[in-house]
């Protein structure tokens, strides 16, 4: 099944993408699928990341489906 | 089933002192019935006349609120905590909950000055004159605090705070629209003072030219209804957060990066506080400042304007005001999102369990001075100033001069000489460095090249490597005046 995922603010910048879809395995994990997206992007790891499923704050341990929304975001400073 | 229930320390008093209860029940109605039949007086603290639990008492089942779930009739596991989180006080900022006898009256210039509001029922004449009532203080007056000032002044907001100790610089009037060419050098905050006054001279403007820190904050926020968070850091950020949360004040939030912008209302005694959506802070160096990663001049008046409107609804009580909500926006591909937000039961400072009871020392907390230690404890790097590179280039010295900056900002101003390697490319392109020649790395401030220069020998690079003492600015400064700063 396929997964959006979206890219905030620095993640934006670390990755050089705003959207990538990512192929899961059915019955995966919202955790799973950022694992995925670290192992593709390892310069990620460094930053403090937040997650939201389907516009909301994700704890990592929901269950998935086709068409899922994922997006991956950081604090930002600036004022 | 054997529930645990977590009674919060303001409801105690009513449960005979006891902190936790452990009741038999199959879902989390039942136990709150089991509980309130044991200790009558929580009753009327957790349900209206009608029965029904009151909005402001949060329940949540392991980490989940039961509102997402299925409110009192969600099933607990056996060994299940249930945790009640009540609000403090009803959530209302001071001037909402005044009456009417008690809000200052409009004079006839003001009844002029403010008829368009006056004839929009949701404002009217009671809101204009909370409005009027209302103190507000501003956190910076910079790209955020510029819009925001401006509307609230023109809003007819009573008493704006306004705390900034910076200087006004040419490269602010991209995006700081409180200020003007002529307020180059003056400080930022009697320049904001001027342009709110002539705005709206009912407005009576309070000027702090200080630092905010965790020894003059509570004082300051007492002072006011609702405080705004436009500042540019984190250690700031994380102050006003938690200075709201001890003083009860709400919080409402804008933050930019470039083309994204951020705003929210973090509102402990309604919901979601600052640390509940980010409990730790980034790590120290990693998101660039607008001055390093630079930022488009509209954004922060779009953010700012959003604050502006929501601290005005909180001022008039109106509903759907960005409570636990984290509004992102895209400049650039203009769009909107949303992402709900929760109170996590567990943050410090909101929490069940509070374990920031007063103000911290907001640097250590980002890491900020124990990097300021790891510095202390590398190597030191070797610099050179612009002028004594100049010289010795001049005077035929072998030396390859790198570039580390963006090619757009080398195409504004370069030194001819130097070879562009973007810091990103930097370790990848490693070989295009001759080891044998002596490298002087340069930036726009020298940042980035110090950066570059740490890669690189952790990388494994063996030759010598010397960063430009405050960049391409400084050769500008000393060398060459020609060259464009930017």
């Amino acid at each position: 099944m396929k997964v959006q995922v979206l890219f905030f603010g620095a993640t934006a910048e670390a990755t050089g993408k705003r959207e990538i879809e990512v192929n899961m395995e059915n019955g995966a994990k919202t955790g799973d699928v950022f694992q995925r997206v670290i192992a593709n992007f390892p310069q990620l790891q460094k930053h403090t990341l937040l997650f939201a499923l389907n516009q909301e704050y994700s704890k990592g341990n929901e269950t998935i489906k086709n068409g899922d929304e994922l997006a991956i975001f950081t604090a930002v400073s600036g004022g | 089933m054997a529930v645990t229930i977590v009674i919060p320390t303001p409801l105690r008093q009513f449960a005979d002192g006891k902190s936790e209860i452990e009741v038999e029940a199959a879902t989390a109605g039942e136990a709150l019935k089991v509980l309130t039949t044991q200790f009558a007086d929580l009753r009327k603290h957790l349900y209206n006349d009608q029965d029904a639990l009151r909005n402001f008492v949060n329940v949540y089942v392991g980490d989940e609120d039961i509102r997402h779930l299925d409110g009192e009739n969600t099933l607990i596991k056996d060994g299940e905590t249930l945790m009640i989180v009540p609000s403090i006080a009803g959530g209302n900022v001071a001037v909402e909950a005044k009456s009417e006898s008690e809000l200052p009256s409009l004079s006839n210039e003001e009844y002029a000055r403010y008829s368009r509001h006056l004839i929009l029922p949701e404002v009217g004449l009671e809101g204009q004159r909370k409005l009027k009532a209302a103190k507000v203080l501003m956190i910076g007056t910079g790209g955020l605090g510029s819009p925001l000032g401006l509307y609230l002044a023109a809003a007819g907001v009573g008493r704006i705070g306004i705390v900034d100790f910076d200087i006004v610089d040419e490269s602010n009037l991209q995006r700081q629209i409180i200020h003007g060419t002529k307020d180059i050098g003056r400080p930022k905050i009697a320049s904001a003072k001027d342009r709110l006054e002539d705005i709206n001279p009912n407005t009576k403007i309070d000027a702090y030219e200080i630092h905010l820190t965790s020894e003059n904050a509570l004082e300051l926020f007492r002072e006011y209804d609702v405080v705004v968070d436009g500042t540019d850091n984190f250690p700031t950020r994380y102050l006003v957060n938690d200075a709201c949360i001890l003083t009860g004040k709400p919080n409402v939030y804008g933050s930019i990066f470039r083309f994204e912008g951020q705003a929210s209302v973090f509102w402990a005694e309604r919901g979601a506080c600052y640390r509940c959506l980010y409990p730790e802070p980034p790590p120290p160096g990693l998101v660039p400042s607008c001055a390093e990663g630079g930022v488009l001049g509209v954004l922060p008046g779009i953010v700012g304007t959003i604050q502006a409107n929501e601290v005005i609804k909180v001022i008039l009580g109106a509903e759907g005001i960005l409570l636990n909500r984290l509004l992102l926006f895209d400049a650039w591909t203009m769009k909107f999102r949303e992402l709900k937000l929760r109170k996590d039961p567990n943050c410090p400072i909101c929490g069940t369990n509070q374990t920031i009871k007063e103000l911290i020392d907001y640097e250590e907390f980002c890491g900020l001075r124990q990097s300021i230690a790891q510095e202390n404890d590398a190597p030191i790097l070797e610099e050179i100033t612009a002028t004594e590179l100049k010289n010795r280039l001049d005077a035929g010295e072998d030396i390859q001069l790198i570039d580390v900056r963006e090619p757009h900002e080398h195409e504004i101003a370069s030194i001819r000489e130097a070879k562009l390697i973007p810091l990103g490319q930097i370790t990848a392109r490693v070989a295009e460095i001759d080891e044998s020649r002596t490298t002087v790395v340069h930036c726009k401030g020298g940042v980035r090249s110090a950066k570059a220069i740490a890669d690189l020998i952790e990388k494994g690079f063996a030759g010598k490597l010397i960063n430009l003492k405050g960049g391409i600015a400084a050769w500008s400064d000393e060398v060459d005046s020609t060259m464009p700063k930017y």
